[in-house]
This record gives C-alpha cells, structure tokens and sequence, in this order.
C-alpha cells in the first residue's frame, strides 16, 4: 500500500514543479514588461503655500518641480511663465530654459508689474524639450491687491474699521463714565423746594452722593426703600419727603452703616443758626442709633 | 380701657387709630410728641397702654420712658414701643438691655405693620 502511495506522489510531484516554475518566470517577466514602460513626463507649479496674495512690484514665489526627465542624461527644458487675468488674457509672460537630469525642483520669482490692475490671476506654467511626446503645463490661483502703509488694501480697511469701532466704543464708554462720575459727584441742587424743606431734601441727597460714590448704584437701592422718600432712581435725586425728613435721614444713615459697615457723617450745606435749629431733631435721632443701636 | 397713641407723624396716628378701633372697643387718645404724652398722662391719670414712637422731634420716645420711670404716677404704665428703627431685631433687644427704660417695654413693633399684629400685641399687653 505504501509503495502505490510513494509511486503517485512522485507523479504529481514534476507536473507541479514544472508549473510553478512557469508561473514565477510569466510574474518576473510581467515586471520587466511594466517596468520598461515609458514614463510620464511631469510638471508642478505652485506658491509653495507662501503666497496667495501681492501687491505690485512684489516678487510671486513659484514653485516648479520638474519629474521624470532624461533617463540619466541632461535635457534642456524650456520653462515658459505666463501670467492670466480673469479673462484669460496673457498680461505677463517670461520665459527660461533649466538643464534637468531626472528630477529637478526650484523656485522661480516672478516680479508682478507695477500697473497690473488688482484682481484674481492665474500663474500658467509650460515646459517644451527635444523629444516632447505630451504638453505639459501646471497653473494656480492667485491675487494681486495694491497696499497702503506696507498693509493689504482690504486687510487696511478691515484693521482701520475695527480701530475706527473700538475707538467709537471707548470713546461712548469713557463719556458714560465721566458723566456718570459727575454725576455722583456733582451735588443736585434744589432751589425749586421751599427753604424750610430744602435743607433736608440737600442733606439726604448729599448722604445717597456720599453713600453711592463709594458703593455705586447700591447706595440708590437701599435709598429707595426707605419709607416716605421718593427719589430718582438713575441719579438718586430727592423727589419728594413724605415722612418726617429727620427720621429719613436717621433711617437712611442706619441702614448704610448696616448695610456697608462704614461710619457714616454729614454736613449741611449751610451752617447758619435756623439750620443748626432746624438739624436738631436729626441729631437726637442719630443719638438714638448711636445709642441702641451701635453694638 | 384707655391707650395714648403718641407719634408725631399724622398718617401713623390716623392708621394706628382706625386699626385699633376696627378691631377693639377703647378709649384712645393722641399725642402728637413725647412733650404733649407726658402732659396729657400727668393730667388725664391711668393709661392701660402707652402705644409710643422712638423717633420724636423734641423729646424721642425713648426719652419719655426714662422720664416716666422717675415718675411714681407714670412709672407703672405699659409701653408699646414702635419704630421704622429695626426695633425687632436681636441688637436692639440686646443694646435696651442696658437701660432702664427696658422696664416699661412690653413689646415692640416695627413700621410698616399690620393691622392683626398690632392687635395681638395690645390684646396680649392689657388683654382682651
């Protein structure tokens, strides 16, 4: 049994060998077919990601890459440069010829004319050599842009917009402060209250003055809750005193000292005799806080 | 039962008054300062309640206990103490501790009030 197996085996043995053999010269020789094509002549241009925008008279970096020339030998390449406009009109053109062996790579700077319009351009670049089987040429997208202060034109309106804007804005802002600053520091004046009443409607609004250029608009809020007086809620001007106006002014001064824990003093404007006479309630008032309630 | 309202400010007054009278059958006089209370007291005899304002022009509410201590005819007469002062608050109770006008005290009440409120303090202070 052994035997027939061993005889069979040596039979399938050659045919496969042989075939195997065949398989790897037909791969082999399928390279070498694919590996003597010709190749492909090629060009590339670009900015070189450097430059998408110029002014006049500057210099546009171009980026040319030449592949697949010569075979091992120098061939003269005819690079021909053109510039386009949007209506594919040849507004510049030069021209040069590099010795390539294989592969060559190189940035050519092109001037752009000072009189050149600005406007979207193309960069066409063409190459010619002895033996050309198939045109080559290679463009990219650029702009021209004229520039004011050593600043692209539209980059100049953007930035002068933007500093224009913020200038407006600090501008309306430090008037706001000022003229809310003198508001706060400017006394409010009350000839239009009879004179008996006047003195009260100075002392109270000058106590809110004090108050709120310390502590800003809180000075008015705690003000305003204050029973019997009514004020203006933007500048803390006294409207109206409905309640015994000694008693304001003690409720007023107790509630800052609570409110902000800062000892609180007045004077009034005047310091004649009738107003001395007429403080003399407030003072016994503001005995009594001092007393009660002053821990 | 006789209440004194004492309390410069007008509107308090006519409120203090019509609420009590809404709710309590008293007699109930006014004073319109510590000066006039103390007269009036001195001269109309026993007050069941004296309904009193701290903050007084000439004599403040405060002012008027302490003279109503040193008097043997007043000394005896309960005192409402009201205020738009934080009279309810724990600094005050604590700061009137230190005085004898804390004798007089019954209670306290803070303005603005309500009306049920003052009641119930009255009604508790010289009862129903």
């Amino acid at each position: 049994m052994k035997m027939i197996l061993k005889k069979n085996l040596r039979k399938i043995k050659l045919p496969a060998l042989v075939s195997l053999v065949l398989i790897t010269l037909a791969i082999w020789c399928n390279f070498q077919i694919l590996a003597a094509e010709p190749k492909t002549n090629e060009m590339e241009t670009g900015s070189g990601r450097l430059v998408s925008k110029v002014a006049p008279g500057e210099f546009l970096p171009i980026s040319v890459k030449l592949i697949n020339f010569g075979e091992g030998r120098r061939v003269d390449v005819d690079v021909d440069y053109q510039i386009l406009n949007s209506n594919n009109v040849v507004v510049f053109s030069q021209s040069e010829t590099v010795a390539v062996e294989t592969t060559a790579s190189f940035v050519k700077n092109i001037q752009i004319p000072l009189d050149l319009p600005s406007g979207k351009y193309i960069a066409s670049s063409k190459i010619t050599y002895e033996g050309q089987e198939v045109p080559a040429t290679s463009k990219f997208e650029f702009s021209v842009e004229r520039k004011i202060a050593g600043i692209f034109v539209s980059q100049f309106i953007l930035y002068g917009t933007v500093t224009i804007l913020v200038g407006i804005a600090f501008a309306v802002l430090s008037r706001l402060i000022i003229k809310r600053r003198a508001s706060r520091s400017n006394p409010h004046e009350y000839s239009d209250v009879p004179k008996e009443e006047r003195l009260f409607y100075e002392i109270i609004s000058d106590i809110i003055m004090q108050m709120r250029s310390h502590k800003g608009d809180q000075a008015i809020q705690i003000a305003g809750k204050i029973d019997g007086l009514v004020i203006n809620e933007e500048n803390g001007r006294v409207l109206k005193i409905n309640k015994d106006p000694a008693e304001i002014v003690a409720l007023l001064i107790l509630q800052y000292q609570k409110s902000f824990g800062k000892k609180m003093v007045f004077s009034p404007r005047e310091s004649d005799k009738e107003t001395k006479e007429l403080l003399r309630p407030v003072e016994k008032n503001l005995d009594i806080i001092k007393k009660y309630f002053n821990k | 039962m006789k209440v004194l309202i004492v309390d410069n400010d007008e509107n308090t007054v006519e409120v203090l008054k019509a609420s009590l009278l809404s709710k309590i059958d008293y007699e109930i006089d006014i004073a319109y300062g510590g000066e006039k209370a103390l007269e009036m007291m001195k001269k109309n005899g026993h007050y069941d309640l004296l309904i009193l304002d701290i903050m007084m022009p000439k004599i403040s509410g405060l002012d008027v206990c302490d003279l109503m201590i040193k008097d043997e005819k007043l000394k005896n007469i309960p005192v409402l103490l009201i205020s738009a002062l934080p009279i309810a608050s724990t600094s005050f109770q604590e700061s009137l501790e230190k005085f004898k006008e804390l004798k007089l005290i019954k209670d306290v009440l803070e303005k603005p009030f309500e009306i049920d409120n003052l009641v119930n303090k009255v009604k508790a202070i010289i009862g129903k």
